[in-house]
C-alpha cells in the first residue's frame, strides 16, 4: 500500500519544512530552466518553420559569393547580372526567375540624412509579382507601386512608426534619394526582421537608372516548377552558372541557397543553444539531486530511533526503504512541481518581453504534454535515485542499536 | 501445564567494541508461559534490556536458544523476524519512543501500516484503543503536545495494535510520578487479566510485587535471592 508510505513521507516533509524548502531550490531551478528554454526553443522553431512557409519552399536564392558580413548586394567578390537571370530561365525545372537590386543610398527628409538600402520591384509584371508573393509584402497604408510609376517609392514600416528620422514619414511625404524627390505611395506592415522594415521600395528601372546600375543584380530569385526535386533543380542552376563562366567546381564567385539551408543553419543555432542551456540546467539538477542526497542522510541519522521504533514495532527492511524512497522521490517530484511552473512562468514573460521589444510573434513559448508530463516524472525518479544511498542505510540499520541511538 | 510461549535456554549475549567485548547475558534461563505476568529485576547494567531484546526480536542471541511460541528465532531471517515481532509483541519503553510528526492515532496506526491493515480499519482499531486507555479526546495530539502519563498510554494503545500474545514493558513508569506510574501498572494488570502474557522491567519492588512472579539478574545471569 504505497499511498501509505507516502502520506507518512508528506509527514516527514512538512515536519522539516524549511530544509525541505532549501532541499528543493537546486532541483526546481533546474527544471525551470529545462521547461522554459524548451518552450521557448520550441517556439522559435515552429516560428521560424513558419516564416520559411511564406516565404515558399519552391524557391531558391542566387547571388554573388558574400566576401564578408552585411545584406545581399553589399561587399561581394563576384557579380550576378540579367544574362544570368536569362540563362537560368533555360535550366529545366525552373518555372519562373526574377531579379532583384538593392542598393545603399542617402535618403534625405526634412533636412535629416541617413543612409538606408533601396530594394527593387522588379519591372516585367510576372518577374514582379515572384518577387511580391515571396515575402510578406502587405500594405498597411497607400497603395503598392504601380510599374509605370516613375518617382515614387513605398517605405518600410519603421519610417513612419519607428522614429527612423526625427519626424514620422506618411503617405504623400518626399524624400530625397542620390539628389532626387520621390514621393511616398504607400507604408508597408510590420515584417518583423529589421533589415525589411527600414528598406525602401523602387521600381527596378527607375532604381537602375538613378543608380547607373545597367546590367548589375543583386539576389535572383527562381521559383522551381511543381513536382520537381529543388535540391536537384539547384544544382543544375549551378552547374550551367558554372559553364557559362567557364569556372571549376568549389571555386564559384555566386552561391544558391535553398530554404532548407536556411532552415538547418537556423535550427542548429537553435540547438547548440539548447544544448548548452541544457547543459548548465543538467549541472543545476545534478547539484539537486546530491542536494536531496545530503537531506536524507542527514534526516537518516536524525531519524535513527525512529527507525528503530518502526522496526520494533514491525517494520521490514524494504518497508524502511520504501518509506524513505517515497521521501525523496516526493521531494523531487515537489521540487520539479514548482520548477515547471516556475518554467511555464518565465517561457510566458520572455514571450511578453520579446513580443514588446521585436512587436513580432516570432518567440511564442510552447509547452507540448510531454515536456510537463517528462519534467515531472524526470524530477521524482532523480528524487529518488538521490534518495535510493541513504534510504538503504536507513533499512539496514539494527534495530537494537537503532533505538539505543540518541 | 500452561502453553510455553517464551523460553530462553543458556543465552548468551556478546558485544564487541573494538578490542573489549562485553558479555551483556551469560547463560541465562526463563520460561514465561501464556497468559503470564512477569517482573524482572536487577541492578542496572545486569542485562535486563538486553534480555529483552532477544524476547522481542530485536536481536539475536550469541549463542543458546530463545524460543517464541515454540520457534527458534535464530533460524528466522531479519525480515521473518520483523513479521513475527510486529504480530506477537508489543512493546512499551520507558522514554514512550512515539514518533514526533505523527498524531496519537497515526502512532497506534504505524504497526498495522506494516502488517498492511486496510486504511479504515486501521483508523477505527486506532480509536479505539485510545479511547479504551483514556484518550479518546486526544486522538489528533502530537506526542510533544501530550503529558508523558498520556504518552504512555499511547505507547500502550500502540503495543496491541496488532493484538500482539506478548507485551513487553521496559521500565514503562521509569520517566513517570508515583502515581501515574501505578496507574500505568493497573492498566498492564487488567490486560494480563484478558490474557495478555506481560514481562515487566522495573526497579520499583512496590510494582515487582503486583506481578505473579519475579524474576532477578545479575551479571548477566539468574540469580535466586534468599527468602
Ligand atoms: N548495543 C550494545 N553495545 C555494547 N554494549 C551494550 C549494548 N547493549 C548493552 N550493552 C552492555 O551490556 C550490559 C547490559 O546492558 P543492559 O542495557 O541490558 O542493562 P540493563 O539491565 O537494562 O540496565 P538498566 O537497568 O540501566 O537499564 C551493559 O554493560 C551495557 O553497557
Ligand atoms: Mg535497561
Amino acid at each position: 500500500m504505497i499511498s501509505d508510505y507516502l502520506s507518512l513521507a508528506v509527514k516527514s516533509i512538512r515536519n522539516r519544512r524549511l530544509r525541505s524548502w532549501l532541499t528543493m531550490v537546486g532541483i526546481f531551478i533546474g527544471v525551470a530552466a529545462v521547461v522554459s528554454l524548451i518552450s521557448l526553443g520550441q517556439g522559435l522553431q515552429a516560428a521560424i518553420n513558419e516564416e520559411f512557409t511564406t516565404f515558399g519552399i519552391d524557391k531558391v536564392l542566387i547571388q554573388a559569393k558574400a566576401s564578408g558580413f552585411g545584406p545581399p548586394g553589399t561587399l561581394s567578390a563576384g557579380k550576378v547580372t540579367e544574362d544570368d537571370i536569362e540563362l537560368i530561365k533555360k535550366v529545366s525545372g525552373v518555372e519562373r526567375v526574377a531579379g532583384r537590386v538593392i542598393k545603399p543610398a542617402t535618403i534625405i527628409f526634412r533636412d535629416e540624412q541617413q543612409a538606408r538600402s533601396i530594394v527593387s520591384i522588379p519591372s516585367k509584371p510576372d518577374e514582379a509579382e515572384l518577387i511580391l508573393s515571396s515575402r510578406t509584402y502587405e500594405i498597411l497604408q497607400g497603395r503598392m507601386l504601380k510599374p509605370s510609376d516613375k518617382d515614387k517609392v513605398v517605405v518600410g514600416y519603421d519610417y513612419a512608426y519607428s522614429k527612423l528620422f526625427g519626424k514620422p514619414v506618411s503617405v504623400g511625404s518626399k524624400l530625397e534619394i542620390n539628389q532626387k524627390k520621390f514621393e511616398v505611395v504607400g507604408i508597408m506592415s510590420r515584417i518583423g526582421d529589421p533589415f525589411s522594415d527600414k528598406a525602401v521600395l523602387m521600381n527596378q528601372d527607375v532604381l537602375k537608372e538613378l543608380f547607373d546600375a545597367d546590367n548589375d543584380i543583386s539576389v535572383i530569385v527562381a521559383q522551381v516548377k511543381e513536382g520537381e526535386d529543388l535540391t536537384l533543380v539547384a544544382e543544375d542552376i549551378r552547374r550551367a552558372m558554372r559553364k557559362d563562366r567557364g569556372q571549376k567546381e568549389g571555386r564559384e564567385d555566386f552561391e544558391i541557397q535553398t530554404p532548407q539551408q536556411y532552415l538547418e543553419s537556423f535550427t542548429t543555432i537553435i540547438n547548440v543553444v539548447q544544448a548548452v542551456v541544457i547543459g548548465i540546467a543538467a549541472i543545476s539538477i545534478l547539484v539537486g539531486g546530491i542536494g536531496i542526497m545530503n537531506t536524507m542522510y542527514t534526516s537518516v541519522r536524525e531519524r535513527t530511533k525512529e527507525i528503530g521504533i518502526m522496526k520494533a514495532t514491525g517494520a521490514r527492511n524494504s518497508q524502511v526503504l520504501l518509506l524513505f524512497l517515497s521521501e525523496s522521490g516526493l521531494l523531487g517530484l515537489a521540487g520539479g512541481t514548482i520548477g515547471v511552473i516556475l518554467g511555464i512562468l518565465i517561457g510566458k514573460s520572455v514571450e511578453r518581453i520579446a513580443m514588446q521589444a521585436l512587436g513580432s510573434e516570432l518567440l511564442k513559448a510552447y509547452f507540448p504534454w510531454y515536456l510537463i508530463v517528462g519534467a515531472l516524472a524526470f524530477s521524482f525518479t532523480l528524487g529518488a535515485a538521490s534518495g535510493i544511498f541513504p534510504a538503504l542505510q536507513a533499512s539496514r540499520l539494527k534495530p537494537v542499536d537503532a533505538l539505543r541511538y540518541e | 501445564m500452561k502453553r510455553s510461549i517464551i523460553r530462553l535456554e543458556n543465552v548468551w549475549k556478546s558485544y564487541v567494541m573494538g578490542k573489549v567485548r562485553v558479555d551483556a547475558l551469560r547463560g541465562i534461563n526463563l520460561d514465561v508461559s501464556l497468559g503470564e505476568f512477569i517482573a524482572i529485576r536487577g541492578p542496572s547494567g545486569s542485562g535486563k534490556s538486553t534480555a529483552m531484546n532477544l524476547i522481542g526480536c530485536l536481536d539475536y542471541p550469541t549463542s543458546g536458544t530463545v524460543l517464541l511460541d515454540g520457534n527458534d528465532i535464530s533460524r528466522l531471517r531479519e525480515s521473518e523476524l520483523a513479521q513475527v515481532r510486529g504480530r506477537k509483541i508489543g512493546f512499551v519503553f520507558q522514554q514512550f519512543n512515539l514518533i514526533p510528526s505523527l498524531s496519537a492515532v497515526e502512532n497506534v496506526e504505524l504497526p498495522m501500516v506494516f502488517q498492511n491493515v486496510p486504511k479504515k480499519k486501521r483508523i477505527k482499531r486506532a480509536m479505539d484503543l485510545l479511547s479504551s486507555v483514556g484518550l479518546g479526546e486526544r486522538l489528533n495530539h502530537r506526542p510533544r503536545e501530550l503529558s508523558g502519563g498520556q504518552q504512555q498510554r499511547v505507547s500502550i494503545a500502540r503495543a496491541l495494535a496488532n493484538d500482539p500474545e506478548v507485551i513487553l514493558a521496559d521500565e514503562p513508569t521509569g520517566n513517570l510520578d508515583s502515581a501515574t506510574g501505578k496507574s500505568i501498572m493497573e492498566m498492564l494488570i487488567s490486560l494480563n487479566k484478558e490474557g495478555k502474557t506481560i514481562i515487566l522491567v522495573t526497579h520499583d519492588e512496590n510494582l515487582a510485587r503486583m506481578a505473579g512472579r519475579v524474576e532477578y539478574i545479575m551479571d548477566g545471569k539468574n540469580y535466586r535471592r534468599l527468602k
